[in-house]
């Protein structure tokens, strides 16, 4: 095997997990585009390549989190409800529109619009809830009542409770999440966590434990798909899968010492350069 | 067993599942993939049968290694799911219970769809 195009996935995927966990967006969301543009592969190996590496990490994640008791594993498990579904249809969506070459400049362009989004994601601040969070119950009753939670939180020590409110509404932005996840290969925390902050008033901490908890589950039942259309390359996803993981570990670790703010500016910026290359390329490339 | 108690044990339980399952399916992988770097030339098989996948991995075959590896690791969410539907079921929340119930059986449907994707027949 091409030794220095092995060393060379691995490095990038390296870097792609460590900056991915540093600025929050995930690596699946670097190293997809990568992969299409940098190294030729095609779009659906790459997506099916990330989205073993994404499992990765987020079981990895997850594990400290859960510890931590910080996942809302009931509120996680409904709203998985939605997001496998989604993965289902974005994994059968993604096969059957790279087969055409229309598809696959929708294809692209749609994964310019989730980059363009990602750079917007990195330098907004979503703004932490913990405080504001409502703690009373609506009047919901049945499946759709609100759910209850109890998290410590590490810098006031104190125990917080919570309602995760709005819940069809958080089930939604999860069906989109899955659908991105299904997709490109991606984790689609940058669509639950905003939702469940914002939508569900669930706490910051809370929402990105619980997100990264189902990135797992929601990854699975896209790589059921991409396993069966020959989308799973063992020697792309061997040196990705190991290269993001060891990458997100690391970035894990130095995040609290790194200054995300400019930092996300600048990657900001190479994810919009990203998209209009990505875009232009397949303009470009198919006879339309 | 009062009622925080059991979701500590659940936490627990999942924490573990996650664990195990992550730590063998990167130490394959990693074995399959050093085998990858000494291979001269490498075979990518598209979905092998369980057969197939066994053979491979007794003749140290790198790509059958790195497929196996994937498979652990796609199984180990889905643990996480069995895990909380069992502890579900201990709690007697039913309505959790059908809630988990229905992602196992939608993450099946998605096994199911794959296979009839690529023209699998039995």
């Amino acid at each position: 095997m091409d030794f220095s195009f092995l060393f060379l996935l691995v490095l990038v995927s390296i870097l792609a997990g460590l900056l991915g966990s540093m600025l929050g967006i995930g690596g699946g969301l670097i190293i997809v585009p990568l992969l299409t543009l940098g190294f030729g592969v095609p779009l659906n190996q790459a997506s099916g390549a990330s989205l073993m590496a994404v499992i990765v990490t987020s079981s990895a994640g997850a594990t400290y989190y859960v510890e931590q008791k910080i996942v809302n594993i009931r509120l996680g498990m409904l709203l998985e409800v939605s997001t496998v579904v989604g993965a289902i249809f974005g994994a059968f969506a993604s096969n059957l529109l790279e087969q055409n070459s229309l598809g696959q400049i929708l294809l692209r362009f749609l994964l310019a619009v989730v980059l363009v989004y990602g750079a917007y994601y990195m330098t907004l601040r979503v703004r932490d809830s913990s405080l504001q969070s409502r703690t009373s119950p609506s009047q919901r009753k049945g499946i759709l009542e609100d759910i209850p939670g109890v998290f410590r939180d590490e810098v006031s020590g104190k125990e917080v409770s919570y309602f995760a409110h709005n819940i069809p509404r958080g089930l939604i932005a999860a069906l989109g999440a899955g659908i991105l996840s299904g997709l490109f290969g991606i984790g689609g925390g940058l669509v639950k966590v905003p939702a469940m902050i914002l939508w569900m008033d669930v706490p910051t901490k809370v929402a990105t434990a619980t997100s990264n908890f189902m990135i797992g589950v929601t990854g699975t039942a896209g790589a059921a798909i991409y396993y069966t259309t020959g989308s799973v390359v063992p020697s792309i996803v061997a040196p990705v899968t190991i290269g993001v993981f060891a990458g997100a570990m690391v970035g894990s670790r130095i995040s609290s010492r790194v200054n995300s703010v400019w930092l996300g500016r600048i990657f900001a910026v190479v994810l919009i350069f990203t998209a209009v290359e990505l875009v232009a390329k397949a303009l470009g490339v198919s006879p339309i | 067993m009062d009622k925080r108690d059991e979701q500590a044990h659940l936490y627990e339980r999942i924490s573990k599942v996650l664990t195990i399952g992550i730590v063998t399916s990167i130490a394959i992988m990693i074995f399959g993939f050093l085998l990858l770097i000494r291979a001269s030339t490498v075979q990518d098989v598209h979905l092998p049968s369980l057969g197939q996948l066994l053979a491979g991995f007794l003749r140290l075959d790198p790509s059958s290694i790195i497929w196996l590896a994937t498979l652990i690791l796609i199984l180990t969410p889905i643990s996480r799911v069995v895990t909380a539907t069992l502890l579900f079921i201990r709690e007697r929340d039913t309505r959790y219970f059908f809630i988990t119930l229905t992602v196992l059986i939608l993450i099946m449907v998605s096994f199911i769809v794959g296979l009839i994707l690529s023209g699998f027949s039995l």
